[in-house]
């Protein structure tokens, strides 16, 4: 079979296996699962608003995010730390955003966005250190270093960027001219389009350039690479953390000038994580990314509509995600595993 | 017994009798189902249809440790030791017991056991014995339950000859005890000289079947491949020795990474020369430093700390060792392997490093026609070739880019003999042409067919072999006392 189609197939078949699962827990638990599950598409797509004020603005940070662990991920390293750097590209943002007042807009966003993708690629720079030094597996290290930003956001909003009255943890609103804005009346913004913009130029790169082919040698042969490609692997997948790190920076920086407009506590709901089961599902393809970015952005959009409508709690969409990433990392083990059989005829 | 992988069928109505006290030397090209055959006999895989029986009786072997309880021990073409524990925790491993009681029972006290374990300390790590020592554990521990059925697959591939002569020796002994061996092989002598009966497969039948005695080399070798081949000709340089300009100097290299001293390749003051039109066989055993002179040669390392002179006249190309993870990336189409190895001058890379694949493809297909590789066209995976197609191509794409130095690594490990000659056809066009061919086998009778000239190294030394005599080089190979390899 052709390994395009074979693949469409799979990944088909892994969604409609966890919303089967979902719905089965669903009915378990004693709630009526073709009623959560039709209130979930009306919260997606039931409506105008339900599409762009919903489900597209939280598609953006995932997309975004996905393509990031995508860009270290085809290069054959794991970036588990998207959120820490979301989060530390979101502190940047705020703390530019708050002083650009009196900065035009053509000024003041690109300041934000480049402050917030410094930071994150910042917030990744010990782990390639530890990893190119000592052999400290980046998995472990960018993990622990999401629970120090969250307390980092935990602190600033309680400190140095609490708003004014010091009364609630929270930022003040940054200014009107560092705010990304898109669709009057809705709550689309223009990180939509650097999203698409982001999954458009990443296809391009990997298939299109050296550059994106040899970070894919590096991840899918990195003996061949080093040896016949005559590249430095190790330094290539450096680099490639260190661009996803800022790639998570510039969506938290994102998420403040084009949704929240203000730092607080809890500013994530786990969009790093989810951004792993959105890139792990398009196996490392942008345009893929885009496609399981607006799935599983609607999935969160349509987790409240369920939860307000049926009665099921909203958590019940990382069941989706769970069995994604579970299937998908299953799938990849057998395949891996028939060829190897193959081969070694 | 048959035995079907996908659409190929490795073995079809095999029949394989295997006598107390016999060693049965098992012989076939690469792809002939002798491994096929041996896993199926170690449990590993299920045949189709067919049987086994063991001591007469039909037994059922649903996995390597059904096998080991009937009595059957397999020793696997590579190495199945653990290299980070001990001896003795690798041989505890392999009985299913607590570490400290690798030795109970009386089964490693019998003198040929005790033979194999020689020189092995049970607490000396396996990341430390030599590739011999290594091999001897590997057949220690399939013998460590008691088996008396001992299946060796390919067991002189990695072995000097001295110690392929050792092991011989250690087989019959053991099969006049009462003990029985597999031996396979595609060497006709080592075949002659261990076993009392043989057998030859090709293309998963049985050809031949008997004691040895009764066939001459020709039959065993027209059983292996088929048709009795002319000797292909080799091509003669056309440049008389004067006017050969040399490619390829050094002197004094020594070499170190983050982890360990490697082997001095050179710590003599003589210089080494390779001109136009050379081809340099390098003999040595595995780990002696021949690797990183190569690697030297072709740029991918430097000699440490500055020391020794290098020249090299480039372009170089390398054939690495091992196809499948340092030639190619089995996942990637043979175009995307193709751009791998090309710089950032190949005609197929555009301003902004965009990458013209049209143009890349179109150099594929021409290289694939060029070189003979069978294979469907540039989108290809190279997973889906076969190891000689895979070959040709890494060797194409190697010749592709003109190099005046062309450095290779075992260029034939595991091919069949057409594959093989088409090899040593394209190198010895190399240097017809007037590239500097230098390359390393662990098969010394390939360097001895091939070079015009032979160094060997040992123990990090090169040093150049005065002769083609094989005894000779063998010794200086292992380094024995008294020859020019000690130190």
């Amino acid at each position: 079979m052709n390994l395009r189609g074979a693949l469409l197939i799979q990944t088909f078949l892994t969604l409609l296996l966890g919303f089967g699962v979902m719905a089965l827990g669903i009915s378990l638990a004693g709630h009526d699962a073709g009623l959560a599950l039709g209130a979930m598409f009306r919260g997606a797509f039931g409506s105008w608003f339900a599409l762009t004020s919903a489900t597209l603005p939280r598609s953006v940070p995932l997309i975004i995010l996905g393509f990031g662990f995508a860009l270290a991920f085809r290069a054959g390293a794991l970036n588990i730390g998207g959120e820490g750097q979301f989060l530390a590209g979101a502190i940047a943002a705020t703390w530019v955003g708050l002083s650009a007042g009196s900065l035009p807009p053509v000024v003041a966003i690109p300041s934000l966005l480049g402050a917030a993708s410094v930071a994150g690629m910042l917030w990744i720079v010990v782990p390639v250190w530890l990893r190119a030094r000592f052999g400290v597996l980046e998995v472990i290290s960018t993990l622990l270093l999401n629970f120090v930003a969250a307390a980092l956001v935990s602190y600033v909003v309680q400190g140095p960027l609490q708003e004014p009255l010091g009364i609630y943890p929270q930022s003040d609103l940054i200014a009107t001219s560092a705010r990304l804005s898109l669709l009057p009346g809705t709550r689309l913004h223009g990180g939509f389009l650097m999203a698409l913009a982001l999954a458009g130029g990443g296809a391009w790169f990997f298939s299109r350039t050296i550059w994106g082919f040899r970070l894919r040698a590096v991840g899918d042969g990195p003996r061949a690479a080093r040896i016949t490609g005559r590249l430095n692997a190790d330094r290539m997948s450096a680099v490639a953390l260190l661009l996803s790190g800022a790639i998570a920076g510039l969506a938290g920086g994102i998420e403040i000038a084009g949704v929240t407009r203000a730092l607080y506590q809890n500013l994530s709901p786990g969009y790093g994580f989810t951004a792993i089961a959105v890139a792990l599902l398009a196996r490392g393809h942008p345009i893929g990314i885009l496609g399981s970015g607006l799935l599983f952005g609607a999935l969160a959009a349509g987790a409240g509509a369920m939860q307000r409508e049926a009665g099921v709690p909203a958590v019940a969409v990382h069941v989706v995600e769970a069995v994604v990433i579970v299937t998908v990392l299953l799938a990849d083990r057998v395949t891996r595993s028939r060829r190897a059989e193959v081969s070694g005829a | 017994m048959t035995r079907r992988f996908g659409s190929v069928l490795a073995l079809r109505g095999v029949e394989l009798l295997l006598r107390a006290g016999e060693v049965h030397a098992l012989l076939g090209e690469n792809g002939a189902g002798k491994s096929t055959l041996m896993h199926i006999a170690a449990g590993l895989i299920r045949p189709d249809t067919g049987s086994i029986d063991v001591h007469g009786r039909p037994t059922d072997l649903h996995s390597p440790r059904d096998a080991r309880r009937a009595g059957i021990g397999m020793v696997h073409q590579h190495f199945t030791t653990v290299p980070a524990l001990t001896v003795a925790e690798n041989l505890a491993l392999a009985r299913g017991v607590a570490p400290a009681e690798w030795n109970r029972g009386a089964v490693l006290s019998h003198p040929l056991i005790q033979r194999l374990q020689h020189g092995l300390g049970p607490h000396r790590s396996v990341e430390s014995l030599s590739v011999g020592e290594k091999q001897r554990l590997e057949i220690l521990k399939a013998l460590v339950g008691g088996q008396r059925i001992l299946l060796l697959d390919e067991p002189t591939a990695v072995l000097a000859p001295a110690e392929t002569e050792e092991l011989i020796a250690w087989s019959k002994a053991f099969a006049a005890e009462g003990g029985s061996i597999v031996f396979i092989t595609h060497k006709l002598d080592e075949a002659r000289a261990a076993a009392d009966r043989v057998t030859v497969l090709r293309d998963g039948s049985v050809h031949l079947s008997g004691p040895i005695s009764d066939h001459s080399d020709q039959d065993l070798a027209s059983a292996m491949i088929g048709v009795t081949e002319p000797d292909s000709d080799s091509v003669i340089c056309s440049k008389s020795p004067s006017h050969r300009e040399l490619l390829v100097a050094f002197k004094n290299l020594t070499f170190s990474d983050h982890r360990h001293t490697l082997p001095k390749p050179d710590d003599t003051d003589t210089a080494f020369h390779v001109g136009e039109g050379e081809i340099v066989g390098i003999a040595a055993v595995e780990g002696s430093g021949q690797r990183e002179l190569l690697h030297a040669i072709a740029g991918l390392i430097a000699p440490a700390g500055g020391s020794g002179e290098l020249e090299v006249t480039g372009p170089v190309a390398l054939v690495p060792e091992d196809r499948t993870t340092e030639a190619l990336i089995l996942d990637h189409s043979l175009v995307e392997n193709l751009v791998l190895a090309s710089g950032a001058d190949a005609p197929w890379i555009r301003s902004w490093g965009r990458i013209s694949w049209d143009e890349a493809r179109l150099a594929t297909r021409r290289l694939l026609q060029e070189f003979d590789v069978r294979a469907p066209g540039p989108d290809t995976p190279a997973r889906a070739l076969s190891g000689g197609n895979q070959q040709k191509f890494v060797m194409g794409r190697a010749l592709s880019r003109s190099p005046r130095v062309l450095v290779a690594e075992n260029p034939t490990r595991g091919l069949d003999l057409h594959a093989t000659a088409a090899i040593h056809a394209r190198l010895r066009l190399a240097a017809a042409e007037g590239a500097a061919v230098i390359f390393h086998s662990a098969d010394l009778d390939e360097v001895l067919e091939l070079a015009d000239r032979i160094w060997v190294v040992a123990r990090g030394r090169v040093t150049e072999a005065p002769s083609g005599d094989r005894e000779a080089i063998g010794q200086m190979m292992l380094g024995v006392p008294g020859t020019r390899g000690e130190p």
